[in-house]
């Protein structure tokens, strides 16, 4: 029987990008998005997964999941070339579904149906930064998870041992039952680089679109607000022992703090 | 004599069927290459041949070792018309070149003579050269070749020997009436003197003993490095004659094609499966190699020869496929048919079985090896193809790479800083956004460093302010230019490479731009010689070459109070390929009203930063550091400031001289020395 392994996919902003606002909302013009850095390492454990057990003689599939807007099956096309096999895309074009719950929601719904053996998921997604959706996943499945790990290794495709990360550098180590669902932190791997037929092959692996369910929100944003601006930078400059005495001379006479 | 004629026609045919045989085989596994059109521009390739074949002028630059080589070629080219009599001799029953009148042939033997004996005092330089001073380039050779050197001299010495000796023979007798044009062999006959007349047989004694060394050399030679005696001068007529900053275009659209790059051996093109057995293992290569002068793995030397081997291991196996299959590309079944041996062989990848991943990386593409190479062998055009398998074939690639492939995908430049911050501080100054139907001189494409780099910044800001001083107009193109590819090309990416150029050219021509400056050698040497591939044609100026024209034309007058003690480092981009070396010394000149101060390796030989080839991005985790290596070279110039004209070179050098904690010594554009000097 075929082994399945999903992989929670989020297509966010580049962490490069600089957020502004254009009247209430955010101003999408120059944001160019990405796959969640996150979930790269959750791609490249799943793929990695099913080379292993496709060597031992499996027959695996990789199923990428993703909610968003139509643009956000960019990221799934992104999955494709590095060894994903198909994708279903939750569409959301109205951006109903963005606080934990209803996402969590949508995503559950879709796992629920594929049946998967083993789900991966980033820690986070880079945007909203909540740490809670795949996690609420893996509730509503009755599936148990495990976060934030750092390595893992398994024994055929009944258990698993994992390792997370704990304050202190110390590593927790637990050994769990599949079907399960993991979160990735940096550290896991590194997604490798798509090569140019692996390009060229995703432009030909079939998404399924499938509509937002209900969901129920948990909350709703009531307004968007950017960080003050940062004062202006005078720099001093000459040779070391001018720039402090300069330096002293500014923060008494102009900043009045010594 | 007719005896002399039949066993002659025999010796002559057996041995050259049997060289015809081994030659051709060799040619046939260049032709399971990638096909390379090198046909093209036949005046610069019969230049190329003249300058590097007939004048010797890389091997010149190492005068002793030059001469040697040029009275060895050039006596081998004399002698082999006298081979050529030889045989007819032998063919005719006992003929000369009697058809050639008297006073010519006199000439012709007076050569002989006289290069016999040349030759046989050059060679004895080089045994003496090998034997006592030992060439450090040479080091490093294997024992097999250092015999073979040894043999192939010995070899020559018995062809003169044989020469002179069966000449010194028909003298003693009396019988050659050209006697008073051969002193040498005159001189030799004084060895017989005791005896009387001479069996006829003594003469040809050393007859057949010359001619069956000439046939032997000719079939040793395909097993030996020497072989370079046959290809080196075809390699040179062979050789790449588009610019050489110009990389191969691959074609990425065919979906047919499914494997990109070299990385099987046969994937390389026939002309670089040749350049290796046209390699001589003199070891030029290396003296001037970043990584093979800081104990890293690549060694050009090493590259050739190993490419070599490869080629040859893989001969036999392809031959035979291509007998029963009639291609050399075995499907399953063919496969199948192959020995366990010859399927290993078969299915090897020049990286890992033949290279290490390292060694492909460590590649600075600085192109010091081509520059030095006297046979024209393109060492950095193979080294790119490899790195193309890798990337595109396989996404296998240092960690450091796959992060700058991401920034570029994601931010058009290799720090991955937002876009929008591009040019912030020159749009800031006022400096005016290009505009295609404005009476602009020209673009000032400023380039990734020039816009996200604060030292670079001050460098392009310098570059501006001369501008402005010498009251040109031109336009940038700020937060909308894109990086232009070359770097994504060099690490191999050849597809996020086309892909970047692309966009770039959009841009351009959105702007209609004809005209472009830039302040980085790597800008330059792709908008100038890889855009027109793509369908770009502009006009592009180095800041080195406009600055120094400004100064030339007193629009800019530098005058200061008088810099002292300034070296040059030479940028490998617009030194090495594009043969810009004089206007960045002339802006020093001005400047400091004195010559630069020339480090030991400068111009064609100067040494890499250690950036280039996209290494700026990548860690240097082997040997010592390229950097440190050219900053102590600046230290020990005693100059107080080093000049360069390359943004990547100014972040290298700059870390260098903190390496050695000798950041007293400036590292400065030369943009900047000319700016500071208005």
């Amino acid at each position: 029987m075929a082994v399945k392994i999903g992989v929670l996919i989020k297509n966010v902003p580049d962490t490069n990008t600089k957020i502004q606002l254009k009247g209430d909302a955010i101003d999408e013009g120059d944001i160019k998005y990405v796959i969640n850095p996150y979930d790269e390492f959750a791609i490249e454990e799943a793929v990695k997964t099913k080379e292993a057990w496709t060597k031992a003689g499996q027959t695996v599939e990789v199923v990428g999941v993703c909610l968003g807007p139509t643009t956000a099956s960019k990221s799934l096309r992104d999955a494709f070339a590095v060894g994903v096999d198909r994708g279903v895309h939750i569409l959301d074009n109205e951006k109903k579904a963005i606080d934990p719950r209803s996402v969590s929601q949508a995503l559950a719904k879709v796992c629920q149906e594929e049946n998967f053996n083993l789900i991966f998921a980033g820690k986070q997604a880079v945007d909203t930064d909540s740490h809670s959706v795949a996690t609420m996943v893996a509730e509503r499945l009755k599936m148990p998870h495990m976060a934030v790990i750092s390595k893992c290794e398994f024994s055929g495709t009944e258990s698993v041992q994992v390792e997370r990360d704990i304050e202190g550098g110390i590593k927790e180590v637990y050994k769990i039952k599949l079907p399960a669902l993991l979160t990735a932190n940096k550290g896991l791997n590194k997604m490798r680089l798509a090569s140019l037929p692996g390009i060229r092959a995703a432009s030909k692996k079939e998404i399924k679109e499938v509509p937002l369910s209900d969901i129920k929100a948990g909350y709703k944003v009531s307004g968007w607000g950017l960080p003050p601006e940062r004062g202006k930078v005078k720099m001093i400059e000459g040779e070391p022992p001018a720039q402090a005495a300069e330096l002293v001379k500014r923060l008494h006479e102009e900043a009045k703090v010594v | 004599m007719v005896a002399l004629q039949v066993s002659t026609a025999l010796v002559l045919i057996v041995s050259m069927a049997v060289f015809l045989s081994n030659f051709g085989k060799i040619l046939q596994i260049f032709a399971f290459g990638k096909s390379r059109n090198r046909l093209t521009n036949l005046g610069s390739r019969i230049s190329i041949f003249v300058r590097e074949v007939f004048f010797h002028r890389k091997l010149m630059r190492q005068p002793i070792p030059g001469a040697i080589h040029f009275f060895i070629f050039w006596g081998f080219v004399t002698l082999t018309l006298g081979t050529t009599e030889w045989i007819y001799y032998g063919l005719t029953g006992g003929h000369h070149f009697d058809f050639i009148p008297d006073r010519f042939y006199g000439l012709f033997c007076l050569s002989q003579d006289v290069f016999n004996f040349i030759v046989f005092a050059v060679v004895a330089a080089a045994f003496y050269r090998r034997i006592f001073i030992k060439p450090a380039r040479m080091a490093d050779n294997s024992k097999k070749s250092k015999w073979d050197a040894y043999f192939i001299l010995s070899l020559i010495w018995g062809l003169n020997i044989t020469n002179l000796l069966a000449h010194s023979v028909l003298i003693h007798n009396g019988v050659d009436p050209f006697s008073k044009y051969q002193p040498v062999a005159s001189a030799l006959s004084g060895l017989w003197s005791a005896a009387g007349t001479l069996n006829e047989n003594i003469y040809f004694v050393f007859w057949w003993a010359h001619l069956g060394i000439v046939l032997f050399f000719l079939n040793f030679l395909p097993f030996s490095k020497h072989f370079h005696v046959i290809l080196a001068a075809p390699n040179v007529f062979l050789s790449k004659t588009e610019p050489r900053g110009q990389l191969s275009k691959l074609n990425l659209e065919d979906e047919s094609v499914t494997t990109f790059g070299a990385q099987k051996v046969t994937d390389l093109s026939w002309k670089n499966l040749m350049d290796s057995y046209s390699c001589t293992e003199c070891g030029r290569c290396n003296e001037f190699c970043p990584t093979a002068s800081t104990g890293k793995d690549l060694r050009p030397k090493s590259l050739m020869i190993n490419m070599r081997a490869a080629i040859t291991e893989k001969g036999p196996t392809l031959l035979s496929l291509l007998e029963k299959n009639g291609s050399i590309v075995a499907d399953e079944k063919a496969l199948a048919a192959l020995t366990e041996d010859q399927r290993r062989i078969y299915n090897k990848e020049l990286v890992p079985d033949i290279f290490s991943d390292q060694t492909i990386w460590d590649c600075t593409t600085c192109g010091a090896c081509v520059e030095a190479c006297p046979v024209m062998i393109d060492h950095v055009d193979s080294i790119v193809d490899m790195r193309r398998a890798l990337v595109l074939n396989k996404g296998s690639n240092p960690d450091e790479a796959t992060n700058a492939f991401r920034n570029w995908e994601t931010a058009s430049n290799p720090w991955g800083i937002n876009e929008s911050s591009r040019q912030e501080n020159l749009i800031e100054k006022g400096v005016p956004q290009y505009q295609a139907d404005a009476d602009f001189e020209f673009l000032y494409y400023i380039g990734c460093a020039g816009s996200f780099d604060d030292r670079n910044k001050k460098v392009v800001e310098s570059v501006v302010k001369i501008l402005q001083t010498a009251g040109i107009k031109f336009g940038i193109l700020g937060k909308e230019e894109r990086c232009n590819g070359e770097t994504a090309r060099r690490l191999g990416n050849e597809y996020l490479g086309q892909q970047m150029i692309k966009a770039n050219k959009e841009i351009l021509e959105k702007y209609k731009v004809r005209k472009i400056l830039t302040s980085c050698p790597h800008c330059f040497n792709t908008l100038k010689n890889e855009y027109p591939e793509f369908g770009g044609h502009y006009e592009v100026i180095h800041h080195s070459e406009y600055i120094s024209e400004l100064i030339a034309d007193g629009r800019v007058k530098p005058e200061s109070e008088k810099m002292q003690s300034v070296t040059y480092h030479d940028s490998c981009y617009i030194g090495r390929y594009n043969n810009i070396y004089d206007a960045p010394r002339d802006i020093i000149k001005a400047v400091t009203k004195e010559a630069p101060i020339e480090m030991a390796r400068s111009k064609e030989q100067g040494f890499c930063c250690g950036a280039g080839g996209g290494r700026m991005w990548l860690e240097e985790k082997t040997g010592s550091r390229i950097n440190v290596n050219r900053a102590q070279e600046v230290i020990d110039s005693k100059a107080k400031t080093v000049c360069t004209a390359c943004p990547f070179c100014m972040t290298m050098l700059t870390d260098g001289m903190k390496s050695k904690e000798r950041e007293d010594i400036k590292v400065k554009d030369i943009a900047e020395i000319v700016a500071e000097a208005l």
